[in-house]
């Protein structure tokens, strides 16, 4: 029951944040409560016990994609306030769109028969740690090995963009 | 190589500051620092040319005004006892009623010094005049302030002769009748 | 569960549950508090106490040493302690305003994110045998990832002060500490490869375990120095240490890393718009912090809780495993090993000139990747091979 709780809090956190980051006027408070955001899905990741995940996802999400999005909103010029539209004003046809797309998705997920495993993701281990190591090592190398090119060729083209001509 | 040899050259400065910390810290430690423990420890003041709180001779003051009228501030009050037709007394026989200095004006520059014709009023070495309110920083010299020093030796030879001829004891004597206590005595 | 389920069998559960969440909350706040209270409020006041101390000192001259007692007849100087207590009792007292144009939210809340990464640190130290707020099997990444908390912080604080200064400053920090988590955390790789676990308490018990170095099983008691990492793949664990303490000093930024709160050239950089308890807020934060990665590196390298003064305290005075000699001397041996890491941050800061940005990158991309890479090379040889 706690558990349940608990799991309610983080969902509240969650969708609450990522609610506030649509509609917020301000774009920088947008972007700080999609931190929030984040911080309610590692406590997710916490309650399921995944440990490793929830730990990557505050290092990985916090504190890389965080800080390039907060970068990005910061680095802006201050929006003008015409820009800014919060309320759409054709309301009722947003409200029927957005209804209809939310019933569409619901019943997706409603009638969706979800393979709940009977074991626990823990099996006999105390950590996923060594569970997901060696599975990306060994099961899953090919991915792991491609991801890391891909970061590769990522930060070497960062680099070549951001200098610029080379005179 | 140069990459090596910048880790190196790191290496060995970072070294040579830390060993230049140390040695200052154990030197600051063993003999104690430069710094001075004030009030307890003091540095040493020139007892002729620095110019401190001023002193004031008030049995040998004439009340001629002069370094008053020099003061650049006008920081010096001075009023002498009147005499018998009610105007202030002025020369030997004035005995003053008044003579403050206002140290929160006071720049402590020393062109009240040169004016006066009995030498009675220096700048002398204390430095120190911590009070509360604004009324704290106005000295009255005039309940017989401290004894001039005798800086030069014009000075000591009218201190001198004041003194063979009892004009202290006289001046105090005078001033106790009209009410002016003389807290710190000349040397009389 | 649905809707019918949630309303006749769990909601009528609801309190009980509360009140259980609430107990649980409780029981969980109060050891925070009492580590607050008890730890990061002393290691606040006498870091900053110790800090002008020794930087007086270093400086020939002494520091604030008149600060002390002066209730009624009760009039001492105590060496200047109640300096720190003077300072944090004026910081109360100033005026509380937020810069004008500034986003008053974010500003009100960065230093409280920053200061909470820094205690975040403190739930994981283990302070001795069963002194530890938790254990958590994924110890040392939970670690590295609270770093990238105070980023954010100071990310807001910059923003928020309305204030071309702070914003090159918190610019220049994001930089800073984002570089550094890499060899920081290749450094932090280390200890790991040795032992096998990310594990803060396993990385302990096998510092204490007979050393093993490059294979050669040395059977002595590895609390006698030579079970600490720093000896494990000798000698480039040794280099291990030092890239993985000079990444503590760039992520705290202290000097010579203070380029985004450097006082001659930014004001105080992201720190400059914020007064009172704020900065206070902040500037405990840092010393907090710093004890903290100083008690994490020395968990890492130098073997924590055990030790030659806790070995003496076992095995010298006879004390029971789990029993309080055991425990002091294990608190005991962190606390030397912490605060020497701590004096030496303070005399590092006060020798070492300020770096430029681009030498602070260069430092970490060209010089102290390349030597962590090559570092973890040879312990994950040296754990092959033992």
């Amino acid at each position: 029951m706690g558990v349940q709780i608990a799991f309610w809090l983080f969902a509240i956190l969650v969708a609450g944040t990522a609610l506030y980051a649509a509609v917020a006027p301000k774009i920088v408070h947008a972007a700080f409560s999609l931190m929030a955001t984040f911080f309610g899905v590692a406590g997710i990741y916490a309650i399921l016990g995944s440990d490793f995940l929830a730990v990557t996802q505050v290092l990985v999400y916090v504190g890389g994609i965080m800080v390039l999005i907060v970068f990005g909103v910061l680095l802006t010029d201050r929006v003008p306030e015409e820009y800014k539209v919060v309320a759409p004003r054709r309301w009722l046809p947003a409200l029927i769109a957005g209804g209809l797309c939310f019933a569409a998705i619901a019943g997706a997920l409603k009638s969706t028969v979800w393979p709940i495993s009977s074991s626990t993701p823990l099996g006999d281990a105390t950590s996923t740690v060594e569970g997901i190591g060696r599975s990306l090592l060994t099961d899953y190398l090919i991915p792991f090995e491609f991801a890391s090119i891909l970061l590769l060729v990522v930060l070497v083209g960062a680099a070549r963009l951001a200098r610029g001509q080379v005179r | 190589m140069g990459y090596f040899g910048n880790i190196w050259d790191g290496i060995r400065t970072t070294a040579q500051g830390l060993k230049l910390t140390t040695s200052v810290f154990a030197r600051a430690v063993t003999k104690g620092s430069y710094t001075l423990q004030y009030p307890e420890e003091n540095l040493p003041i020139d007892p002729v040319t620095h110019r401190g709180i001023h002193e004031y001779d008030v049995d040998r003051c004439i009340s001629c005004e002069a370094c008053a009228k020099a003061c650049p501030v006008d920081c010096i009050y001075i009023e002498s006892a009147p005499d018998a037709k009610g105007k202030p007394t002025k020369g030997k026989v004035s005995v003053m009623t008044r003579f403050d200095i206002d140290y929160s004006k006071c720049l402590f520059c020393g062109l009240c010094v040169p004016p006066c014709p009995s030498e009675c009023i220096q700048l002398g070495a204390r430095y120190s005049l911590p009070g509360h309110t604004r009324d704290e920083m106005v000295v009255h010299f005039h309940e017989g302030g401290y004894p001039v020093a005798e800086k030069t030796d014009h000075a000591k030879k009218m201190i001198e002769e004041f003194r063979a001829e009892g004009l202290y004891a006289k001046k105090r004597a005078e001033r106790a009748a009209l009410g002016i206590p003389t807290l710190r005595p000349a040397d009389g | 569960m649905n809707l019918r389920e949630l309303l006749t069998e769990h909601l009528p559960q609801m309190p009980e549950a509360i009140s259980g969440i609430v107990m649980a909350l409780l029981l969980a706040l109060i050891p925070a508090l009492l580590v607050v209270a008890a730890v990061v409020t002393p290691v606040g006041l006498l870091g900053v106490y110790a800090e002008r101390r020794l930087s007086g000192k270093i400086q020939d001259r002494s520091g604030p040493n008149r600060v002390g007692i002066s209730i009624g007849p009760i009039k001492h100087h105590l060496w200047g302690l109640g300096q720190s207590v003077a300072d944090g009792l004026k910081l109360l007292g100033k005026e509380d305003f937020v810069p004008p144009g500034g986003e008053k939210v974010l500003f009100l809340i960065a230093p409280l994110i920053v200061f909470g990464g820094s205690l975040a640190l403190f739930a994981v130290l283990p302070f001795g045998p069963n002194l530890v707020g938790a254990d958590p099997n994924v110890g040392i990444f939970y670690v590295l990832s609270i770093g990238a908390l105070e980023v954010i912080g100071v990310l807001m604080a910059g923003w928020a002060s309305n204030n071309k200064w702070s914003l090159i400053g918190a610019m220049r920090e994001v930089a800073q500490v984002g570089s550094y988590e890499i060899p920081m955390g290749i450094a932090a790789l280390c200890p790991v490869l040795m032992t096998g676990s990310l594990r803060l308490s396993e990385i302990i018990s096998r510092q204490a375990a007979e050393p093993v170095i490059w294979g050669v099983h040395i059977p002595i008691p590895g609390e006698l120095f030579l079970g600490w990492n720093v000896f494990a793949a000798f000698p480039f664990n040794i280099i291990t240490f030092v890239i993985f303490y000079i990444c503590c000093l760039a992520n705290l930024k202290r000097a010579p890393f203070d380029l985004p709160e450097c006082e001659s050239e930014l004001v105080a950089g992201f720190l400059t718009e914020y007064s009172g308890m704020r900065w206070g807020l902040f500037f405990l934060g840092e010393y907090a912090a710093m004890f903290a990665l100083s008690g994490i590196g020395a968990t890492l390298f130098l073997g924590g809780w055990t030790g030659p003064v806790h070995y003496l305290a076992v095995h010298g005075f006879g004390a029971a495993p789990g029993g309080i000699g055991d425990i002091v001397g294990g608190a005991i041996e962190f606390t030397w090993k912490t605060s020497l890491l701590f004096i030496l941050m303070i005399w590092v800061r006060w020798t070492l000139p300020r770096m430029r940005l681009d030498q602070v990158m260069r430092l970490c991309y060209k010089y102290l990747v390349p030597a962590a890479m090559v570092c973890m090379l040879a312990t994950a040889a040296a754990a092959l091979l033992g």
